[in-house]
């Protein structure tokens, strides 16, 4: 076994791994372990839920490992006032902007539009499972170890500003949501496991917030630069 | 009726939008989250108090305004629906007689 230490989102925690390759899934995030006097262990996971994993994904046992270690890192996040959201998180003129909604609707082609035409004035994030977390001054995204396929991941955090749902359509159209329309679809993109109603409540209670200060926009799209075009010039005016 | 919330499925409030949430367990009966309006939200509190079917029809004849016959067939399909879903598991054959309210 193997422990490392990573910083993610301003906290320090502790990773006991079973593979060694799965550490380089982390090197980004790794420190010494001596700067940081206070850090929280992650509960690592069973060899015997790695080899199920493995079965499941097709895959080898680091990058198993690797991907069921999001479990217990949601847990902990939870309870310090962060967690995990399934969306494309990138920074445009000093905010944060996240690019969320179900699997395959088009987040990865939307950051790539977004790339191809702003890329000069964007960092990307993370592309797949980036933290957030709740200041006393509003929300902020962070990069986290777990970056998706592309492996699309920064260095740098930023303020939230704005998060825009996607849905695949012929017809390009943006709008803003009601806060109460957006509830729904923004539940399903908190990722942790649901297994107690204390952790339910603290979802509950971070989206509340989230949709009463961040405003959400619905994004119908082709998947063309048009659609991404249309994000910018919303974001631009900051709707 | 003696019908009663499955272990772990639990409503919630956000932003005046109204969850049907499947906590632990009970997602492996039922779906994991659910939205719902108003009003099966309020159904779904009256059945979260205990009332049974006939208390529940009370209740409803009180707080909307709408024939008896559109109630009974709401309430009535509404509990239907609900076991179906997983959500609502029916009494035993030989359950407890239906509360009075």
């Amino acid at each position: 076994m193997n422990t490392i230490h990573v910083s993610i989102a301003g906290h320090e925690y502790q990773f006991t791994l079973n593979f060694a390759g799965t550490k380089k899934y982390f090197d980004c995030f790794l420190t010494s372990g001596e700067e940081c006097a206070a850090y929280d262990i992650v509960q690592p996971v069973s060899v015997e839920a790695v080899v199920r994993e493995m079965g499941r994904l097709g895959s080898g046992p680091a990058f198993a490992e690797y991907s069921l270690l999001i479990e217990s890192f949601s847990d902990i996040v939870l309870h310090k006032c962060c967690f995990l959201f399934h969306g494309a998180a990138f920074i445009w003129k000093g905010g944060a902007y996240l690019f969320t909604g179900k699997s395959g609707v088009g987040k990865t082609t939307q950051l790539y539009n977004w790339m191809r035409m702003y890329g000069s004035g964007t960092e990307i994030i993370n592309g797949d499972k980036p933290v957030v977390s709740i200041k006393d001054d509003g929300f902020y995204v962070h990069p986290s170890p777990w970056t998706g396929k592309e492996g699309w991941s920064g260095t740098k955090s930023a303020r939230l500003r704005g998060i825009i749902l996607l849905e695949q359509g012929r017809k390009n159209k943006i709008r803003r949501m009601s806060e109460q329309e957006a509830v729904f679809p923004m539940f399903l993109q908190f990722l942790y496991v649901a297994d107690t109603t204390e952790k339910v409540d603290l979802v509950c209670g971070y989206l509340d917030s989230l949709l009463r200060n961040i405003p959400v926009w619905k994004l119908v799209n082709d998947g063309s630069m048009i659609s991404t075009e249309m994000v910018h010039e919303i974001i631009g005016e900051g709707l | 009726m003696g019908y009663h919330i499955r272990e772990g499925v639990i409503l919630r409030q956000v932003c005046g939008d109204w969850l049907i949430i499947a906590v632990g367990e009970a997602a492996k009966h039922c779906l994991y989250v659910r939205e719902i309006n108003d009003t099966l939200a309020w159904y779904w509190q009256r059945i979260e108090e205990g009332l049974g079917r006939d208390g529940i029809i009370r209740a409803a004849r009180e707080q909307f305004d709408a024939p008896e016959e559109l109630i009974l067939k709401d309430v009535d399909k509404l509990i239907k629906d609900l076991v179906r879903m997983g959500y609502l598991l029916e009494p035993p054959a030989d359950g407890p007689a239906e509360e009075n309210v």
